[in-house]
C-alpha cells in the first residue's frame, strides 16, 4: 500500500476532483462510529488532502490508494450519515456525490459497515445499493465482533446485498489487501448485476439474490408498508440476523451500566465536570513547554534574521510585522494540538454524545441545542474551527444562535492578555492568577449563555429543536486517528496564520511605521517633554524614540482620534490604539503595548512589559494600569469580537455579512459596556 | 383491545411504536435511526431526554419529542 499526498492533491484541486490523473474515483460511505475514517487512513496512509466539499464548509478528505501495481484510485470519505434520505448538511453532500449532482458520479461506491453491530449499519448500504453504482460493502471491526463471539457469514451477506463483501479490521489491517484486490476486481468488472465471488476455488461464483426484495408479509410493519426507513430498517435487521452465523447476542449490559452514570442527573454533571477540568489542565499543561520553545524559537530566529539583513525598513518589516506577528499568533499551536487531540479521543471514545446529553437541558433553556456542545468547547481553543463545526445542527435557527455566541469563548488568542494583566494584578500570587483567568472564562460562558437567551427572546424566536441523538457504542479511541485529525486541525490554523494573519501583520506594521519621524522632530519633542537626552540610557532612549515615532505614525494619530471613544472605559490613548490595532487579531494587542509603552518591537519577556506597563503614568503622574483599567481591559477582551478571520468564517457559514457584522456590533458593544460597568464599580472601591 | 401511552408517560422496560405525531423533519431524523411505527423499543433510561433502543442502537430523544411518539399499550 503507498499514497501519494501530492497526487492526491493535484488529483482534487481540479475542479471535477477527478480525472486529472485518470485514477478512478471510490466514495466511502457508512454511519458514523463504523471506523470509516479509520479505514481511510490506514488505505492512504495517512495521506490526504482535506478540502471542502463545493459550497461548504464539511471536510472532504482526498487520498490515493494503489490497488496494485497497476491501478490507484483516488478515494474521497464522505462525511458519516444514517440515511442519503433526510436534509442535514452532510447528508446532502454524501447524496449528491454519489449521485454526481456537482461532481461526475463516483466510479464506485465502497460502504463501511460495523460487524459489532450489522443491524443498525446495513441500512445505508441498502440505500448505496439503491443507488445501482458498483458497490463493495467492508464489515469493519471484523476482528472485535470475533473476540465478542460474533461470526459473520460472509458469503450470505454478499450473496444478499448482491454485492461484494469483505471483513477488514482497520485497527489491525486485517482484509485490507482483499478489500484492495476486491476494489480492482469491481472496478475493472461490468456493470450491475454482479458475481459475488465466493472466494474459494471450489465454489463458483453465484449470481446475486436481489438485494432489493420486497419484504416479506410476516416481516413488513403493517402501517408502515410504503415507509422506506421501516422497510430499510426491517430488511437490515433480518439480514444482520441471517448473516450471523454464531447466534449469540452480545451483551450491552456493560454499557448500559456505564451510561447510567454517565448520564445520570446527578452523577452525571461531576463526571462531566471532571472530565472537562481534567480535558482542560491536560491540554494548558501539556502545551506550555513547546509554547515555550515555540516563543523562543520565534525570538531567535527573529534575532538571526536581524542579523542577517542590513538595519533599515525591510529589517523590520521582516522581523517586527512578519515574524512577530505571525510567530505571535503561531506559538498557540501546541494548545490548538493537544485541544482536538483530546477532543478527538473523547468523540471515538464514545463520551462526547454522553455529555451531549446530560448538558442538553441547561443549553435548551438559553435557546441552544445540546449539538453546540462541542462547537463551544472547541472554541476555547479558537472559534473559526468551532463555528465550522456547527454544521454538526441542523436546524437554521439553533446553528445562527451557536455562531453568534461561539466567539465569546475564551479562545487561544485571549490568553496573552489575561497572562499580562494577571501579572499586574497579582503580581507572584500564582493562585490569585489562576483565579483571574478561571473567571474570565467563566464571564464569557456567562455572556455566550445570557446572549443566547437574549437571542431566543428577540432575534432568533422559537426553541432550539429538541435533541435525537444516536448514542455510539463505547471503544477504545484510536490514537492514529486523533493525531491525524489534530494535524489537520493544526494544518488549517497554519494556513490562516500564512496568510490572513500575515496580511494583517504587514498592515499594522506598515500603518506604525509611517510616516517616518525625523531626527529633528524626534529632538524637538524630547526638547519640549524636558527630557535631557544625553542624561538617559542607550536602551531608554531607544524605548522612547519608538514610542515617539508611534505617536508620530498613522496608528498614533488614529489613537488620538479614537481615544475619547475609549476614556469612559479607563483606557490611555496607547490602549486605545492596542484596541483598534487588535481589532483584526487580539493578541496584537500584546505586542502593540509593548510598543507603544517604549519598549522593543516584541516583548522578550511578559514581565519586563509587565513591569513597565505596571509603572507606565499619565502626564500628571498618575497610573496609568490601575486595578480598575486593568479589570476594564480585561472585562474588553473576554467580551469583544476582535478577529477578523472568525468573521470570515461568519460571513461563510450564515451565508451573509449581516450576521457578521451583528456579531461585530453586539459583541463591542457588550464588551465596552461591560467594561465600562467593571471600570467605575472597580474604581468606587479602590 | 389496544391503547396508546406516549414515550415520556410510558412505564416498563419495551414496547412497541404505535404511532408518531411529530414535525416532518423531526419524523424523518427518528425514522433513519430506527424509529417508526411498528417498532420494538426497550426503555434504557427514562427522564429527559430519555435513551431508546432500538434497531441495534441507543437513541437520546428529548423530552418533548417523546411526548409526540405513541407507544402501544396491550391490554391483558
Amino acid at each position: 500500500m503507498s499514497a501519494s499526498v501530492d497526487s492526491a492533491a493535484s488529483e482534487s484541486s481540479d475542479a471535477s476532483g477527478k480525472k486529472s490523473s485518470g485514477d478512478k474515483v471510490v466514495a466511502m460511505l457508512g454511519n458514523p462510529n463504523v471506523g470509516k475514517t479509520s479505514m481511510f487512513n490506514r488505505l492512504t496512509n495517512l495521506l490526504a488532502k482535506t478540502s471542502n466539499f463545493p459550497g461548504t464548509t464539511i471536510d472532504r478528505r482526498v487520498g490515493r490508494v494503489e490497488l496494485n501495481d497497476r491501478q490507484s484510485i483516488s478515494l474521497v470519505d464522505l462525511p458519516g450519515v444514517y440515511t442519503l434520505g433526510a436534509s442535514s448538511p452532510e447528508e446532502k453532500v454524501a447524496r449528491d456525490f454519489v449521485l454526481g449532482e456537482n461532481e461526475e458520479v463516483p466510479d464506485a461506491l465502497l460502504v463501511v459497515v460495523d460487524a459489532t453491530n450489522l443491524q443498525r449499519t446495513l441500512f445505508v448500504a441498502r440505500e448505496a445499493l439503491q443507488q445501482g453504482r458498483p458497490t463493495i460493502v467492508a464489515v469493519n471491526f471484523i476482528e472485535s465482533a470475533r473476540r465478542r463471539g460474533l461470526e459473520i457469514d460472509l458469503n450470505t451477506l454478499g450473496r444478499k446485498l448482491g454485492c461484494p463483501v469483505v471483513g477488514v479490521s482497520a485497527r489491525t489491517g486485517e482484509g485490507f489487501d482483499r478489500l484492495k484486490s476486491q476494489l480492482a476486481i469491481l472496478l475493472a468488472g461490468p456493470a450491475l448485476p454482479l458475481l459475488i465471488s465466493s472466494g474459494s476455488p471450489e465454489c463458483p461464483p453465484t449470481p446475486a439474490e436481489n438485494v432489493l426484495t420486497v419484504l416479506t408479509d410476516d416481516e413488513s410493519c403493517g402501517s408502515c408498508r410504503v415507509c422506506p426507513y421501516a422497510d430499510g430498517h426491517q430488511w437490515a435487521s433480518a439480514l444482520a440476523r441471517e448473516s450471523i452465523r454464531d447466534g449469540s447476542v452480545v451483551s450491552d449490559e456493560t454499557a448500559d451500566r456505564v451510561d447510567y452514570f454517565l448520564t445520570n442527573r446527578f452523577i452525571g454533571p461531576v463526571v462531566f465536570a471532571a472530565v472537562m477540568v481534567l480535558a482542560f489542565s491536560l491540554v494548558f499543561w501539556f502545551a506550555q513547554v513547546p509554547m515555550e520553545w515555540m516563543d523562543s524559537g520565534f525570538g531567535m530566529l527573529a534575532s538571526f534574521v536581524s542579523g542577517l539583513l542590513p538595519e533599515g525598513d525591510f529589517q523590520s518589516l521582516v522581523v517586527d510585522g512578519i515574524i512577530g506577528g505571525v510567530g505571535g499568533v503561531m506559538v498557540f499551536l501546541p494548545q490548538i494540538l493537544i485541544l482536538f487531540f483530546m477532543l478527538a479521543l473523547l468523540e471515538d471514545s464514545g463520551y462526547l454524545a454522553r455529555a451531549v446529553v446530560v448538558v442538553d437541558r441547561w443549553m435548551r433553556r438559553v435557546g441552544l441545542p445540546g449539538q453546540a456542545f462541542v462547537p463551544l468547547l472547541a472554541a476555547h481553543a479558537c472559534a473559526i474551527p468551532a463555528i465550522m463545526a456547527t454544521k454538526v445542527i441542523e436546524n437554521r435557527r439553533d446553528r445562527l444562535a451557536a455562531i453568534m455566541v461561539i466567539p465569546l469563548m475564551t479562545c487561544s488568542a485571549r490568553l496573552p492578555v489575561y497572562a499580562i494583566i494577571a501579572a499586574m494584578l497579582f503580581p507572584g500570587s500564582p493562585l490569585s492568577a489562576a483565579i483571574l483567568f478561571a473567571s474570565a472564562y467563566l464571564l464569557g460562558m456567562v455572556a455566550a449563555f445570557v446572549v443566547a437567551f437574549l437571542l431566543k427572546m428577540t432575534l432568533l424566536p422559537g426553541e432550539a429543536s429538541h435533541l435525537i441523538l444516536d448514542l455510539p457504542p463505547y471503544r477504545t479511541p484510536s490514537l492514529r486517528n486523533a493525531l491525524r485529525y489534530a494535524y489537520e486541525r493544526g494544518w488549517m490554523f497554519l494556513r490562516d496564520a500564512g496568510t490572513v494573519i500575515l496580511m494583517i501583520s504587514i498592515v499594522i506594521w506598515a500603518l506604525s511605521t509611517y510616516p517616518k519621524l525625523s531626527d529633528e522632530r524626534f529632538e524637538e519633542q524630547m526638547a519640549s517633554r524636558s527630557v535631557a537626552v544625553e542624561q538617559i540610557g542607550e536602551e531608554e532612549l531607544d524605548g522612547l524614540r519608538a514610542a515617539a515615532e508611534q505617536e508620530h505614525a498613522i496608528i498614533g494619530r488614529l489613537g488620538r482620534v479614537v481615544a475619547p471613544v475609549f476614556e469612559p472605559i479607563g483606557f490611555d490613548w496607547k490602549i486605545s490604539v492596542g484596541v483598534m490595532t487588535s481589532f483584526a487579531a487580539r493578541e496584537v494587542v500584546v505586542s502593540t503595548l509593548s510598543i507603544l509603552y517604549g519598549l522593543g518591537p516584541e516583548p522578550e519577556d511578559e514581565s519586563t512589559l509587565k513591569d513597565r506597563l505596571s509603572s507606565a503614568t499619565y502626564p500628571d503622574g498618575t497610573k496609568v494600569f490601575t486595578t480598575a483599567t486593568c479589570v476594564s481591559l480585561l472585562v474588553f477582551f473576554v467580551l469583544a469580537m476582535q478577529c477578523l478571520p472568525t468573521q470570515a468564517v461568519t460571513k461563510k457559514e450564515t451565508g451573509s455579512w449581516k450576521w457578521a457584522a451583528f456579531q461585530f456590533g453586539y459583541m463591542t458593544l457588550l464588551a465596552y459596556g461591560a467594561a465600562f460597568v467593571a471600570y467605575h464599580a472597580v474604581s468606587a472601591f479602590t | 383491545m389496544n391503547s396508546e401511552i406516549t414515550l415520556n408517560h410510558f412505564i416498563g422496560t419495551s414496547g412497541e411504536i404505535a404511532r408518531m405525531d411529530l414535525p416532518e423533519a423531526c419524523a424523518i431524523r427518528l425514522k433513519s435511526l430506527g424509529l417508526f411505527e411498528g417498532q420494538k423499543v426497550q426503555l434504557s433510561r427514562a427522564g429527559n431526554p430519555m435513551i431508546v433502543k432500538a434497531a441495534g442502537g441507543k437513541i437520546a430523544v428529548a423530552g418533548d419529542i417523546a411526548k409526540g411518539i405513541y407507544m402501544r399499550v396491550a391490554h391483558s
